[in-house]
């Protein structure tokens, strides 16, 4: 599994300079730094790294997740601003840089490998980063949004995504299979038969038997045995005389059989506007509720609003009444989780309205194909179109009324019984006068028995195909539906045994890791429990026992106990879910915890997670002090971190490796960043030469006394050694260091100076020869220093009295 | 945590590799939602637009 080798930072956020962090063979590291020292940015960079954002600068008013915030603002816009990781495997190394392209600002890896692009990847799905702003977060998340991050986490809103495709997959074949309709097409063709031979037909069998007995008066010299053999008698029977009044009886057939089935589809029709009208009754009962639905973005708003932080007060943000922000939280969270179930009763019952808008189509459309039917082209049947047209119209009128529904309008909602309107005699009326017409046909050519026997043969031909294909289409239909049924119910059992298993799995390493640091609290058994309404997943809750009652955890643990649980399940799923890397980043985690639970957290983290690498940041300086012994002789680096204006964030790095990394590039030849690197080397030498020999510099607050810059310090050391008649004061070396002090400043804060590697050297060699005047090189290796001042022969001297002064006093 | 967790994707993996297994599921229903799965297309049109597909031809094929 991979872990860091080496981090470097550049112009991110509160890191100005290049800031490198070497963890020699991916040792851990704990940073301490004051609040603004730039913990955060390195925390920043490593989630832009990966996942091209910063979660918690995602906010629109700053916009591009967070992107247009990341650069440091003093960044030239000429510059790159750049986070590069080194890693335990090198193919993986990458510097990803941050810069402006014709004005827009673009990120870009050096590493281009799509073996990188895969790791890249694997952040989604692993657990690298927990922010203090995060820790209740999930903890305090509604049982739904519970739901959708772990899935999240897991993978899991893809399989939610699929058992939705499956699910409407199935309720979409059987509203398909509702408006299409299919048993009553087959009654109507049925009746068709029946009319005709007097009989029903439900088999080859039956159908074979009635043509014989319908041809035998005819006594043919061809057999009835398959439908092959029917239409061969057909041929035989037909008479070209004959042709337009077949064809006009077929006609006369579809129309009739078009307004016979239209009583059943409007029957159908009302029934399912009636279930409709229902439900949007009880809608309409509270049609406020659904007004609101607008209203779920601006609470959702709002609540992100006081999430990340932005508005701290105990106030609503909207209207600055006075209002408890947790409670204020916790009631928004209701709140949109009420809308979210408004929608989804409004979203089924749009639905179900779609549904019907298909139901009114279908007759409407066989309508428009009976009205094209060369029997009412007749002149003759120009009253019984009109009065067909007459039907259709109530048919569309009630689809074009049905579409202006609208929630807000209840009041405009049509009852069923005036939904829609059939006139029964108008229908009756066109029914007999059709059969009337059509029967005439066969009534004018009674003694012609080979027409009565090729009309009745025609039409029972027709009806019968079309009974059998109706047949074939409900089996196909129903098929479907069983398949899908079964593929469905499958899948939720896949999804529900999974998910149980996931969720009593990181129950278990949460317990442990809570029980750990909360021994004897009275607390056990917290579990990660799903949530269902029938196959429905809709949430899952955390549950624990608090002296034995079983409880959520916002209703008896402190805030600094919901923090622990944050932090243990944040634990539980790094070492369920990072499979690609064996680190993960505690920014600032433990602030609201009290001693006793800081060192167990300690514990918990040396004890089972030794094996991982920990980014440890904290600003808290007891807690530092405490993890800074507890690591000690562990494969940690301990380190602080301090911020200037001039500089931007830097890691404090012990001057033995600063000098060490120095006269690397030097070796190099690289001069990047080096004469920031001699400065701070400067700086830091002149705190120690000061400190030792009690230089006096003017009172500055905490973080300000650390960000001295060395001409300060330089200048007072000059007058210390100047009082105190010490025979340095007039040494060459602190002239040249005083030039060379110069070139240093500009080679850390002017961005245009460009850094020549000999300058740098002559600058490095008096920084040097500073240090031989104050240092003990041969022997001991210490400063000077007024511990060992002698005050009879007023000398000052290092450890061993190899190097001393005059000090006068 | 002895256990390994399978994720979401393992799980749909796992499940549309044996899709066509399960007792009673018709063999073109099982193939169209198996393949819209594996070439990234699985949403309810395109299984709805597959469905009438094969009704279609099984109808026009017995015609």
């Amino acid at each position: 599994m991979i872990k860091i080798k080496e981090i470097q930072i550049s112009g991110i956020r509160g890191i100005k300079k290049n800031l490198d962090i070497t963890l020699d063979s991916s040792k851990s590291i704990l940073i301490y730094g004051d609040n603004g020292s730039g913990k955060s940015s390195i925390t920043d960079a490593i989630e832009w790294f990966y996942s091209d954002r910063v979660e918690h600068l995602s906010l629109e008013e700053i916009g591009r997740k967070g992107i247009n915030a990341l650069r440091n603002v003093s960044l030239p816009e000429d510059k790159a601003a750049y986070a590069e990781l080194r890693f335990s495997d090198s193919k993986f190394d990458s510097r990803k840089k941050l810069f402006y392209k014709r004005s827009k600002l673009t990120s870009e890896y050096s590493n281009s490998a799509e073996e990188f692009s895969n790791y890249i990847d694997t952040y989604l799905k692993e657990n690298l980063i927990l922010r203090y702003k995060d820790l209740l977060k999930f903890i305090l998340f509604t049982k739904a949004e519970k739901l959708e991050e772990i899935s999240r986490i897991i993978g899991f809103s893809e399989v939610t995504k699929a058992k939705t495709v499956f699910k409407k997959a199935v309720n979409s074949l059987k509203k398909e299979l509702k408006i299409r309709n299919v048993d009553s097409h087959i009654n109507r063709q049925q009746a068709r038969i029946l009319e005709q031979i007097g009989q029903n037909i439900n088999n080859d069998e039956q159908y074979l038997n009635a043509v014989r007995e319908l041809v035998a008066p005819l006594k043919l010299p061809a057999e009835v045995k398959d439908s092959q053999s029917i239409d061969a008698i057909l041929k035989l029977i037909k008479k070209p005389e004959d042709k337009e009044a077949l064809s006009q009886q077929l006609s006369y057939e579809k129309v009739i059989g078009v307004i016979n089935t239209l009583k059943n589809s409007i029957e159908n029709i009302r029934f399912s506007y009636e279930k409709y009208y229902e439900q949007y009754q009880t809608i309409s009962r509270d049609i406020d509720k659904f007004k609101k639905i607008s209203l779920e973005r601006l609470l959702s708003e709002g609540l992100l609003l006081l999430e990340k932080g932005i508005f701290e007060d105990d106030k609503c943000p909207l209207c600055l009444q006075e209002k408890n922000r947790e409670e204020l939280i916790e009631e928004l969270r209701e709140r949109i989780e009420e809308l979210a179930a408004f929608k989804k009763e409004k979203e089924a019952l749009e639905d179900e309205g779609k549904a019907i808008q298909r139901l009114i189509q279908s007759p409407l459309s066989e309508m428009e194909a009976a009205l094209g039917e060369r029997c009412l082209l007749k002149e003759e049947n120009l009253e019984i179109k009109s009065e067909i047209e007459q039907l259709k119209e109530s048919l569309s009128g009630a689809l074009s009324r049905f579409k202006k529904l609208t929630f807000i309008e209840c009041e405009k909602t049509i009852k069923p019984e005036e939904f829609i309107r059939l006139d029964d005699t108008m229908v009756q009326k066109i029914v007999s006068t059709l059969n009337d017409k059509m029967r005439k046909i066969s009534t004018d050519r009674k003694d012609d028995e080979k027409f009565t026997i090729n009309s009745k043969l025609i039409l029972v031909k027709d009806a019968y195909t079309e009974i059998k294909s109706l047949k074939r289409e409900l089996e196909i239909f129903k098929q479907q539906l069983q398949s899908m049924e079964l593929i469905y119910d499958e899948f939720v059992k896949k999804q529900k045994t999974a998910l149980s298993s996931f969720l009593t799995a990181i129950s278990k390493d949460m317990n442990e890791f809570y029980l750990y640091m909360n021994r004897a609290e009275g607390v056990d058994k917290i579990e990660l429990i799903p949530l269902g309404e029938g196959d429905e997943l809709v949430g899952i809750t955390i549950k624990f026992k608090f002296h034995g009652i079983v409880s959520p955890p916002d209703k008896y643990l402190s805030e600094s106990h919901l923090n622990c649980l944050g932090i243990c399940l944040f634990l539980s799923s790094v070492k369920a879910f990072n499979d690609s890397n064996k680190f993960f980043i505690l920014d600032d985690v433990i602030s609201s915890f009290d001693t006793a639970h800081r060192t167990k957290f300690a514990g918990l983290l040396m004890e089972k997670f030794s094996d991982y690498q920990i980014f440890l940041f904290t600003h808290e300086k007891d807690w530092f002090e405490y993890l800074t012994n507890a690591v000690k002789g562990k494969s940690w680096i301990v380190t602080k971190m301090v911020s200037n204006y001039e500089n931007g964030a830097e890691l404090e790095m012990p001057l033995f490796n600063l000098k060490q990394r120095i006269e690397n590039k030097f070796g190099k030849s690289d001069a990047s960043d080096l004469g920031n690197m001699i400065r701070r080397y400067l700086e830091g030498l002149l705190k120690e030469i000061c400190l030792d020999l009690e230089v006096k510099v003017k009172f500055l607050y905490n973080n300000q006394n650390e960000n001295r810059m060395s001409n300060e310090l330089f200048s007072e050391l000059k007058s210390k050694l100047k009082s105190r008649k010490c025979e340095l004061k007039d040494n060459v070396v602190l002239e040249r260091l005083h030039t060379s002090i110069f070139l240093g400043n500009k080679a850390s804060h002017d961005s245009h100076y460009s850094e020549d590697i000999n300058d740098l050297k002559t600058f490095y060699n008096d920084v040097l020869g500073l240090e031989g005047l104050f240092r003990c090189i041969n022997k001991c290796k210490k400063l000077i220093s007024k511990k060992y001042y002698d005050s009879v022969g007023k000398v000052i001297r290092c450890k061993c009295g190899s190097k001393k002064y005059n000090w006068e006093k | 945590m002895t256990d390994r967790i399978r994720s979401g994707q393992e799980i749909l993996e796992e499940f549309f590799t044996e899709i066509a297994s399960i007792e009673g599921v018709d063999q073109d229903v099982a193939n169209i939602v198996e393949n819209l799965y594996r070439e990234g297309k699985l949403t309810d049109t395109n299984l709805s637009n597959e469905l009438a597909r094969i009704r279609e031809g099984k109808t026009s094929d017995k015609d």
